[in-house]
């Protein structure tokens, strides 16, 4: 396959592959807000001075620490069956927003530790340090957009399902390797605008509390 | 620890438990031998199907013929006696059987659970068909997996649909009859045609599917059986029909059925055939009845074993089953067992090599970034960088299909144990890479500079320690990515049995139960290490 070729293809098949990265964007997001509300609830029972609520909330966070999204995405698509049945009312479980739970679930973890932080400082009245919650929040979504990729195992038609797709049609042994680089460029291009944005965004908080914080650097502990 | 005690006593409870449900099962009534009286009637009545070509239907001149019919007239010769043929349909064979209208069905009956309630089936199986899919030319799919989420025509009503979806994840579209389906395949609607094996092969060889293939190993394989009333279990008459199956499959008579009757060479029969021709070092067969008459297990169909007469651990599994329906497979099929095992053994290597090699490289890789070594750090910043804003799944891919297409050519393959085992090392290893750099610029400013000597290397792991902990923890909870590979780890496991038992329930939580012990294994591990990097 010759360059011009490989470009011909990749230009034909783009839109169809940038549909699928709106996919990767819903799912995400989806499993932003269900973690992020499963998450608050969780910092505020493990803030509350109950007992029963205090410990409940400290093994579930520790539950969704340990559980593998990647096993979770097989764990509730084979769990959760596809028509729910309340009553007597029907309701359709699409594959994606099994995926979004699956990635939830993490998300929880991840919210419900650093909003407990949050929650504290808000409570002393160290409300810009209690914004941190902010950066941190919007570099998870970023982890979670790279594990959306996997949603494909279950059959969402994200970006990287999409690409197997064009890859089948075009049918080029040649052309494999271009093509999921091509996809793998996208996330690129959208994780360095997120981070970009991210760091003006902390910097300015970083202002505002006149360098009482440390800088500390945005981290991406690997997809969970 | 407690649980050992209650486990212990939990399991005797129930080996008591089954004691007692055999000892009522026992007590039957006395085996009626129909043998005798088969022979004082002077005619074995046999019901086969007359609709159902080419195992049983009528020729032109009227007279019932087939595979099954072949088996149904040399069962009545071996007993000595001429053979009486009725035809029957799905729906009343085993009303006839009970009702005691005819002796033996010998009627394309697959072999369930659910009609073992009803009748008993004679072993060895005669025949097996499973269900598999006919594929475009270029389809690019070579294995069940490539199938999920993409959709299948199938035709309605059939078993193979619906097990498609609940076990294999595949979307299927069903159509009324067998040229609507073909009509469907060859215009797009779906990717490939899923039905019964021996259907598809007839399908290819009728000259109309051109560069088409039915190239898939066989799933769902259901075996056919002959059937006898239920009270005749263990009697003369299911020996007899029994040993001349075994027999049949020994010396090649049921194979030469399959040519004489045009049918395409059955996978079913060929591995039924290795396993009752295998000889033990005393040169007898392996698959000959013990003193209470019964089939090794190995010889028999694991799915439909049942707990009768087994006191140990498969046969727990399988009264959990009879009694529950829950379907602890990898405990009373060795088959699923091995597959298991494997898969456990793989994931936590996979576990191992990674955690270890991820720190290796994590710790050079950041220590010549903190040295600000010329070019390799700048570039090493650079690749970390990519690494940890890309998703670990197309790297794979990258690597695996991508470059594994080059490889090809140049005449290597990529094992998918090594691709994982470096793919998934270093993108972990570039998070490392960062949080040991950051930590040795820490303990550099504190000391002036920092030495690449154990001292100062301890001091460094120290201060970044939880956070190679977090990244390793994330890697090994990652691993079940290698399953993309087609590597048959834990989750390639998972997923493989129950494709074939339908146990999503038993085998999910199974899986998820596994990791769970895996990750709190690793945690203990690092802090075991930590102890120890801290101590000094």
């Amino acid at each position: 396959m010759t360059i011009a070729e490989i470009t011909k293809h990749l230009v034909a098949w783009t839109p169809y592959l940038l549909t699928g990265f709106w996919w990767n964007i819903a799912v995400s997001l989806t499993a932003m807000v269900i973690g992020t509300v499963v998450g608050l609830l969780l910092a505020v029972m493990r803030d509350s001075s109950v007992w029963g609520a205090k410990s409940g909330g400290n093994v579930l966070t520790a539950a969704m620490h340990v559980a593998p999204t990647f096993v979770m995405l097989f764990y509730l698509t084979y769990m959760i069956p596809e028509q729910l049945e309340f009553f007597g009312l029907s309701v359709h479980v699409p594959v994606w927003l099994k995926a979004s739970l699956a990635f939830g679930i993490a998300v929880a973890g991840f919210v419900s530790d650093n909003a407990l932080v949050s929650i504290r400082h808000f409570a002393k009245g160290h409300v810009l340090e209690a914004l941190l919650f902010l950066p941190s929040w919007t570099n998870y979504f970023l982890i979670i957009v790279m594990a959306s990729s996997t949603a494909s195992v279950i059959g969402v038609p994200e970006m990287v399902y999409r690409a197997r797709t064009v890859i089948g049609a075009v049918d080029q042994i040649g052309f494999v390797f271009w093509a999921y680089l091509y996809v793998m460029i996208w996330f690129l291009v959208f994780s360095i605008l997120l981070t970009v944005i991210m760091h003006l965004l902390r910097n300015r908080l970083m202002q505002r509390t006149n360098g009482l914080l440390g800088q500390d650097e945005t981290d991406l502990g690997g997809i969970p | 620890m407690t649980v050992v005690p209650v486990a212990n006593s939990l399991l005797r409870a129930a080996v008591i438990f089954g004691l007692v449900a055999n000892s009522l099962f026992a007590a039957a009534p006395a085996v009626a031998d129909d043998l005798d009286g088969i022979r004082e009637r002077g005619r074995l009545v046999v019901g086969v199907k007359e609709d159902y070509a080419p195992f049983g239907f009528r020729n032109p001149e009227g007279t019932l013929v087939g595979y099954d019919v072949d088996i149904a007239r040399a069962f009545a010769e071996a007993i000595g006696v001429p053979a009486e043929l009725v035809p029957v349909t799905s729906a009343n064979r085993l009303q006839k059987l009970r009702r005691g209208e005819i002796d033996v069905v010998v009627a394309t009956m697959g072999d369930t659970r659910g009609r073992r309630e009803l009748v008993h089936m004679v072993e060895p199986h005669y025949y097996g068909d499973g269900a598999n899919v006919l594929l475009p030319p270029g389809s690019g799919i070579s294995d069940w997996a490539d199938l999920r989420g993409k959709t299948l025509c199938t035709i309605r009503g059939a078993l193979w649909g619906r097990l498609a979806e609940e076990r294999l994840l595949i979307d299927t579209i069903g159509f009324n009859t067998t040229r609507g389906t073909a009509l469907a395949l060859r215009v797009g609607h779906c990717v490939g045609w899923l039905y019964d094996e021996v259907n598809l092969l007839n399908e290819l060889r009728s000259g109309e599917w051109e560069g088409y293939e039915v190239s898939l190993p066989t799933r769902f394989i259901l075996p056919w059986a002959v059937a006898i009333r239920k009270e005749e279990a263990g009697s003369r008459l299911d020996s007899l029909l029994g040993d001349l199956l075994a027999q049949w499959h020994r010396d090649g008579f049921l194979q030469g059925l399959e040519r004489r009757w045009d049918l395409p060479p059955s996978p079913y029969l060929k591995r039924a055939r290795e396993t009752w021709t295998e000889r033990d070092e005393t040169e007898q067969h392996v698959c000959r009845r013990d003193d209470a008459g019964r089939w090794p297990l190995s010889c028999r169909e694991a799915s439909l074993v049942t707990s009768e007469g087994r006191r140990d651990l498969s046969g727990l599994a399988l009264l959990l089953l009879e009694t529950t329906g829950l379907d602890a497979s990898v405990l009373y099929d060795p088959t699923d067992r091995s597959i298991f095992l494997v898969g456990l053994g793989l994931t936590a290597a996979l576990s191992i090599v990674t955690v270890v090699l991820s720190i290796v490289l994590g710790i050079v890789f950041g220590w010549l970034m903190h040295r600000r070594v010329l070019l390799v750090a700048p570039l090493l910043r650079v690749g970390c960088a990519v690494l940890r804003m890309t998703p670990p799944l197309l790297q794979l891919y990258i690597v695996f299909l991508g470059l594994g297409g080059v490889v090809l050519a140049l005449g290597f393959t990529l094992d998918a144990f090594t691709v994982a085992a470096c793919v998934l090392s270093l993108y972990a290893a570039a998070a490392n890479a960062v949080a040991f750099c950051h930590a040795s610029d820490v303990v550099a400013n504190r000391k002036g500079v920092l030495r690449f000597r154990s001292s100062d290397i301890r001091a460094a792991l120290a201060l970044c320690f939880a956070a190679l902990m977090g990244n390793c923890v994330n890697i090994v909870k990652a691993t079940g990515m290698a399953s993309t590979l087609a590597l048959p780890e834990l989750v390639s496991a998972s997923t493989s049995i129950i494709a074939d038992k339908g146990n999503d329930g038993i085998m999910m939580n199974l899986l998820l139960l596994a990791y769970f012990v895996l990750v709190i294994l690793v945690i203990q591990a690092f802090r075991l290490v930590e102890r120890r990097v801290t101590a000094s």
